[in-house]
Order: structure tokens, then sequence, then C-alpha cells
């Protein structure tokens, strides 16, 4: 009586055994950013909330649609496919619309629609690249840029770039759509320059952008796990693909590439199941993905290419000198140090020198890391740093002084929001309590 | 065995919040979902209704009137069906009650009537 099936419908099924595919992690916000930008390159960033509203349209279809007919066999160009005729629906809705009203005027005139649909979008990549370029536009400021490409190019909800920033949903929605007109005034175009001269002055700020996004996702210490990880993910992707570009292969770009690999082989095994800080003296080296960080290495002897040693190479060359170690009683302090040292020089900010007063404490005690900080603590804004204290503390407890190590401990958790780590602090603070008593 | 058909309402506006990572793990379960009942044997059939709202036929005084069926702007909707196996009533639910479409929509399930 039955005619059992092994799925849903014909041959498509849902649940049929060869056509079920696995979705590739994260192909959806891939897709919608690379939709967006290719919609966008080709019909201009003024109708970039049009082309945002086709692309949101052609995934809710496929929510719709997938659990009846099974995932389709490329599901990337099928939503490419879906999102296209739904922003030349609109268009050609448009169009019309004008049509109507200018008809008397040239009857000949065709309608956008056609006129666009030869127009090749050209690569996928360079659609994502150029979008990329796009929002570092030098009309908005780093901060903008950077929320602006996590939700344009990387595909991300207002309410997951909220978090990155610790805002409330609302207030990002609001940045972001200040943030897209600024964008659509700014007479900025969906294309990597092909200028030289355009390029070198516009590809720091990229850089820049992208090293910010990773860092949203790698600093904070709350908020979605998953979110900060696939924002951390999403940001090494772009500089993968900027180090893979003929036009914007350069050997700091290489760098960049290598730093953000090397941090993200490390990502999982910083953190514990409650969002707890381990320390990189405690993480577990067995954890570190391996696969990522020989590519970091890949990108790190590129990188060693050029005449120029910037920032970046500097802070791949630290990353790549701990993960370099079996174990953390076999790092290279002495080497680390003299990186350190260099990067001063370039980036003589608060948290470099923060991080150089760890090396020094490993290498010459806590006394000399003391001296360290001492110089850190000029500073204006070590005040309002939390790690300054957390370093400070950990360093003056070390030396004897308890009192000192604690109070340092208590305003670094006082100047933290994302309770795992505040546990995290007064733990530390408590033990510190415990031993001079 | 006796069938049973899923009937997948939904309001459309309960979805207008989902981000494409939000989307893309739904229909992960949803392919989960489906393929667990598939291996058990129990999946039947499956299909997508139409967005355009469909029509309603009626016999009048008149003759038959046709009026548009509820269109996508309804709070509550058929978006689709499955028909599946079940040993009997508290299967058929326990099937429908892992289904990720109860996390956003309903389920009307209907056992069919093969005498």
């Amino acid at each position: 009586m039955s005619e059992v099936r092994t799925g849903p419908t014909e041959g498509e099924a849902a649940g049929g055994d060869d056509s079920v595919q696995l979705l590739v992690a994260n192909l959806f916000r891939r897709s919608a950013g690379a939709i967006v930008a290719g919609l966008a390159r080709r019909y201009g960033l003024e109708q970039l909330a049009m082309v945002e509203d086709a692309v949101q349209d052609a995934l809710l279809e496929a929510l719709r649609r997938w659990p009846f007919e099974g995932v389709p066999r490329e599901p990337a160009a099928w939503l490419r496919t879906v999102a296209e005729r739904k922003a030349l629906d609109v268009l050609r809705r448009g169009a019309v619309l004008e049509r109507k009203l200018a008809v008397a005027m040239d009857p000949d005139d065709t309608a956008d629609a056609d006129r666009v649909r030869g127009d090749d979008a050209g690569l996928f990549d360079d659609d994502v690249l150029g979008m990329l370029f796009a929002c570092c536009t030098p009309a908005l400021e780093r901060e903008a840029a950077v929320a602006l490409t996590l939700s344009v190019v990387a595909g991300f909800t207002a309410r997951e770039v909220a978090q990155a920033f610790l805002v409330s949903e609302a207030t990002m929605a609001q940045r972001l759509v200040r943030a897209k007109r600024r964008l659509r005034e700014s007479g900025a175009r969906v294309v990597i320059p092909t200028d030289a001269e355009e390029l070198a002055t516009r590809l720091p700020r990229v850089l820049d952008v992208v090293y910010l996004m990773f860092n949203e996702g790698y600093d904070a210490t709350e908020g979605d796990a998953l979110v900060r990880e696939d924002l951390c993910g999403e940001a090494t992707r772009l500089a993968l693909l900027l180090a893979d570009h003929p036009a914007t292969t350069t050997p700091e770009v290489h760098a960049l590439a290598a730093l953000l690999l090397f941090q993200l082989a490390r990502l999982s095994s910083r953190t514990e199941g409650d969002g707890a800080p381990v320390l990189l003296e405690s993480q577990d080296r067995t954890r570190w993905d391996r696969r990522l960080i020989a590519e970091g290495f890949r990108q790190l002897e590129k990188a060693g290419r050029g005449d120029r040693l910037t920032s970046l190479h500097l802070q791949a060359e630290i990353a790549s000198r701990h993960l370099l170690a079996v174990q953390f009683d076999q790092t290279d302090w002495d080497g680390l140090l003299r990186a350190y040292d260099l990067l001063l020089e370039c980036e003589p900010t608060l948290v470099v020198r923060v991080n150089r007063a760890v090396v020094v404490g490993q290498r010459f005690g806590a006394a000399a890391a003391l001296l360290a900080l001492e110089e850190a603590s000029r500073d204006p804004a070590a005040s309002g740093y939390r790690w300054f204290f957390a370093v400070r503390g950990h360093f003056r407890a070390k030396a004897g002084d308890a009192d000192g190590g604690r109070q340092d401990l208590r305003r670094a958790s006082a100047l933290t929001r994302s309770t795992p780590l505040v546990r995290w602090l007064e733990e530390r603070h408590a033990a510190l309590l415990d031993s001079s008593a | 065995m006796a069938k049973y058909i899923l009937l997948l309402h939904e309001n459309p506006a309960n979805y207008t919040d989902l981000g494409p990572a939000d989307m893309q793990a739904m229909i992960e379960r949803y392919s989960a979902w489906g393929r667990s009942i598939a291996e058990a044997g129990k999946m039947h059939s499956g299909m997508k209704l139409g967005d355009n709202g469909g029509w309603h036929m009626r016999r009048g005084g008149s003759g038959i009137a046709v009026t548009d069926g509820p269109y996508a702007e309804a709070k509550d909707v058929v978006g689709g069906f499955y028909v599946i196996e079940a040993a009997d009533d508290a299967e058929a639910q326990s099937i429908a009650g892992g289904c990720p479409h109860l996390e956003r929509g309903w389920i009307e399930i209907r056992p069919i009537d093969i005498g």
C-alpha cells in the first residue's frame, strides 16, 4: 500500500541520500556579501538598498524552498541567480514606470534591465574586493568602515555587528544606515583601484579595516563565541583574497594574511568553555590548527620578499615565534624581544608596550617587567586599558607586592564588561588574597 | 503503517529578522531532520506550495465564484507539506515534533484516511 521513497519529492529529495549536500560553512554569509557586491557593482551603490533586499529575499526563498526540494547542487549559484532575478524584477518595474512617463520622448529607449543584462559582472572575488575598497572609502571613519564591511561584504546582520561592537542592535542599525548613506554620497565605486598611485594610498585603509575587523572578534570576550569566530574567519578570508589578487598582492598584504592565520590558528585554545581566557602559558598547543599555521608560514615567506619591514611584518613574526615553540618554556624570548623592540619603533603604542613588558618579564623577571610598565604608565590611555592593570598586577604580585597586585587586578576587572573575564580576574584577585593571608 | 500529512503553517513576518547565518543554520536543521526521517523510511513526500496564495472556489447562486486565496501578507499561510509514514498518531506527533519548522511556525497533522 505504501510507496516509501527515500525522500520527500521525486528525485530531488530533502531527505534523499545523495541530494543532501552539507552546506559549506558560512556559505550564506559569503554568498550574501559576494552577491551584494556583484549587484552593487553592476547597478551602482545608489542601488545598494534595493540590492540588499534582493539578496535577503533570495536567501529567504532558499529557506522556504530547500527544506522541501533539497539543497541544489550548486547552492551559491542558485542564490546568485535568484537574487539577480529579483533585482532585475525591481529594476524592470522601476523602468516600466519611468518609460510610461518618458514614452513620448524616446520610444526606442531600452529598459535598464536589458542594458545591464549583457554586462558581465566579472569575477566573484573582484566583486568582493571591489566592495571592500568601496566600504573603505576615505569618506568613512575606520569604525564605520569596519561595521559596514561586516554588514555588506561579510553578510553579518545588524544584531551580529552590534554584538562585536558591544552596542545595542538599534544603535548599530542606525550607524549602518548612516554609513550606507555616506557611502552612496561619497561617490565611491565598487572597484579595485587600477591606478598604482591610488591603490597605494587606499590599500593601507583596507588593511587597517580588515585588521580591525579581525580584532573585533579576537579581543571581544563576550557575545556569541561562534559569531566572534566567524568574524575572525571572514577577516582572514578577506586578507587571503587580497593576498591572492594580482592587483593587491603586496608583501604587506601577505604579512597581514600571515598574522591573521597565525592568530586564527590559536583562537579556539584561547578561551575555555565558559569564555574565561586561557593564558598562552596554559594553552593546549595540540589544539592549534596546523593547517592554518602552515598556510600562515607560506604567507610569511611571501611577505619577506619586500624591502620594507612594516608593523604587520613584525606582528606576524611575533605570532610565528609563539607558534614555533612546542612548549611554552621553549619560547624564544630573546627573538621575541628583538621583534618587540623593532615594533615599538614602528608603533610606539600602549598595547605594544604592555605586550613587550610581558616578554621582558619572561626573559628578565618581574622587576624588569615593572620597569618596562613604568614607561607604559605614562601613556594617558593606560588608566583605561584593562590589560595594563592585569599585566602590572600579575608582575607586582610576582615581585612580592601583593597589595599593589590586588589593586591592579581590581582596576582591571572594573574596566571589563565581559562577565567571564571579570570572573577570571576576580579569581586571580582572590588567589592573591589567599596567598597573602 | 499509516500516512499523515503535515501542513506547515507560517506567518511570513516571523522570518524577516533572520540573517544569512541564521537562515543557513535553519536549512541545515531541516536537512538533518528530513534525512533522519527518510533514513528511517518514514518520509513519503514533501512539496513547497506557491507563494501567490492560490484561489478559493465556491458554487454560488450565479455559478462558480473564484476568490483569491490567502495573500502572502496573511498572518497564517500553509507554506508547504510533508507526507510521512508512522505506526500511529503518537509516532506522527513525535516526527512532527522534531521538525525545525516549529521554531517559527506551527504544524497541522492530519491522518490520511486510506480505509
